[in-house]
């Protein structure tokens, strides 16, 4: 078996971090907790997890405003990025996800088989920016 | 949403009454303009009518007298006796006109008709003088041509007289008419000034409805935004506890570690969880009810200690979940307190899971009650970060955005707005000191019931 995947939750919400990250443990992933955006973002920096599970709604720095940040770091721009929210999908946050390329968007009253799977899928899903970026590479060549 | 709606109302109807102010007022001035412009035109005009038919009579006056001129010169005296009659009569119409017209122009009035008189006095003269020709029966001809050879003089010096009440005449008449001009000239400008005037008014109306429209519109976006807010919260500090619930239910029955303290782990979380949610419905209630005018306190004498004791105990539920502790000491010699028990109650409920939602890791919550005076005061004090000074005037809002500078910005909820709402309906106070870094402390001050 190849080496377990390690997964970063970023959530405030401290029983939501341990309920999804007791699930993500006992389906074999490592798990990481942060309960600030910026710590998370820091975490991210330093253990360089397969894959950041990243809540919206917090205080201080936002969801949004971290993936922006992983996003704009040479070190951490190809971590795939998923949105794990209570929020209902909105048009603003379409639009937002397309911003930041997340690879999913979950929400939190999600069935927890159904996340484990839609987790496997994103973990093994290429970063949507550097899929973006060899499509624009093809196009450009044309 | 009250408050707002009175806002949006005040702001329309101001807008509203400030242009028909406007409008009516330019409609008004506008109106009394054009009135006066058309006034002065109508005078004017008359006027001038009158003062063309003056004219009129006065050339054709004028060119009589110089036709009598020559045929008095030329001696054809019979021609000149009906010409002299016919001049005459005109003479008294024109002065007659010019009497009318003296309503008018006065001062030219006078003159012309004195300068009329004139000309009919010469004209009279004339009348005698052509009269005593006649009367002296001589040979039509040499003898009169006689006559006149002895004394040239006389009849020239009447025909100078003539001829200059003439020019003055003619002056008189250009006088007027110069002044009806400048009338004209000063009606124009008035009704220009009201064109202006009304188009000046127009434009700041547009400028104004419009700048009303943009205010509406962006004031109905910021409801918009506030209720968008409301409704992320209520999803947000709704959806979290009930996930946890369900999420860890089914791991409880579905899991493959049952051991002992990992199932102890979640029954806590679980309880803990419905805590909380209880906690947010009873907010949430309360403000439903504040906004639909339902809100009913029912003051009674309440023992303080009693409300603490329940409070703490499910406080401790909840801390034990978040591995945090609860420092509490019960004070035994707390007076009644002015409040409603299940109210109270709530307000505890809430700072305290205010102070463990923002409490450092493993931190500590203590709640402290004190006697002072005609009060009883209940501290809630957690070890956390503390609130930004920039932050402090927000803290007890309903859709409070605290820290960040991103744009979207989590709400703390409405668990303090509840409590302040609540407290000051039971007469109370409720405030707070803050440490940044160091933690905050909220208190909560009602009055003691007078023991009876």
């Amino acid at each position: 078996m190849a080496s377990r995947k390690h997964i970063l939750i970023i959530d405030d919400d401290p029983f939501i971090r341990r309920l999804f990250g007791a699930k993500l443990a006992s389906a074999g992933f490592e798990v990481l907790y942060a309960a600030k955006g910026h710590v998370g973002r820091e975490m991210a920096r330093r253990f360089m997890p397969d894959l950041v599970i990243l809540d919206i709604n917090m205080p201080e720095t936002d969801g949004y405003e971290i993936a922006r940040l992983l996003r704009h770091e040479r070190k951490t721009k190809d971590i795939p990025v998923v949105f794990l929210t209570s929020e209902d999908f909105s048009a603003e946050a379409e639009k937002a996800v397309k911003e930041v390329y997340v690879v999913d968007y979950i929400h939190k009253g999600i069935d927890l088989d159904e996340f484990i799977k839609r987790i496997k899928k994103a973990i093994s899903a290429k970063n949507i920016d550097s899929e973006r970026h060899q499509e624009k590479k093809v196009s450009d060549g044309k | 949403m009250n408050l707002q709606n009175i806002k949006i109302g005040t702001l329309l109807s101001i807008g509203i009454v400030g242009i028909i102010i406007v409008m009516i007022s330019t409609t008004l001035y506008s109106n009394y303009l054009s009135n006066r412009a058309q006034e002065i035109i109508e005078t004017s005009t008359t006027r001038i009518f009158d003062v063309l038919t003056i004219q009129r009579d006065v050339e054709e006056l004028t060119s009589a007298l110089d036709d009598l001129i020559v045929l008095v010169e030329q001696y054809e005296l019979d021609v000149a006796k009906q010409e002299v009659s016919i001049l005459f009569e005109r003479a008294e119409t024109t002065v007659h006109r010019g009497r009318t017209e003296q309503i008018f122009v006065e001062s030219e009035a006078a003159q012309l008709e004195e300068n009329l008189k004139e000309a009919s006095d010469i004209s009279g003269r004339i009348f005698e003088l052509k009269g005593d020709l006649i009367s002296r029966d001589f040979d039509y001809g040499q003898d009169y041509r006689n006559d006149f050879n002895q004394d040239p003089t006389k009849l020239d010096s009447e025909f100078d007289r003539l001829r200059n009440s003439k020019y003055r005449m003619f002056e008189v008449v250009n006088n007027v008419i110069k002044r009806s001009d400048g009338e004209f000239r000063e009606a124009m400008g008035l009704v220009q000034r009201a064109q202006i005037v009304t188009l000046v008014v127009v434009g700041i109306s547009f400028v104004f409805a419009l700048i009303l429209a943009y205010f509406l519109v962006r004031f109905a976006k910021k409801i918009y935004d506030l209720k968008n807010e409301f409704i992320n919260i209520i999803a947000h500090d709704l959806r979290n506890p009930v996930t946890a619930i369900i999420g860890f239910l089914y791991m409880i029955k579905t899991g493959k570690d049952r051991s002992k303290k990992t199932l102890d782990e979640y029954i806590n979380i679980i309880h803990a969880s419905a805590l909380k949610l209880r906690n947010q419905i009873n907010n949430l209630l309360e403000v439903g009810r504040s906004e639909a005018g339902a809100l009913k306190i029912e003051l009674e004498p309440v023992d303080l200690s009693e409300v603490l004791d329940e409070s703490v105990k499910r406080a401790k539920a909840i801390a034990l979940a978040l591995k945090m502790k609860i420092d509490y000491k019960k004070n035994t010699n707390l007076p009644k307190v002015i409040a409603e028990k299940n109210k109270i109650m709530d307000v505890i409920d809430n700072l305290i899971s205010n102070a463990l939602k923002y409490n450092r890791e493993n931190g500590t919550v203590t709640i402290v009650s004190s006697v002072s005076e005609a009060k009883v005061t209940i501290s809630v004090s957690d070890t956390g970060y503390g609130i930004p000074k920039k932050d402090k005037d927000k803290i007890f809002k309903k859709y409070s955005r605290l820290g960040g500078k991103s744009k979207k910005k989590r709400g703390t909820g409405l668990g303090l707005y509840t409590a302040k709402m609540l407290v000051e309906k039971m007469g109370g106070s409720i405030d707070f000191t803050s440490k940044e870094g160091k933690g905050t402390t909220f208190s909560v001050s009602l009055n003691i019931a007078e023991a009876k």
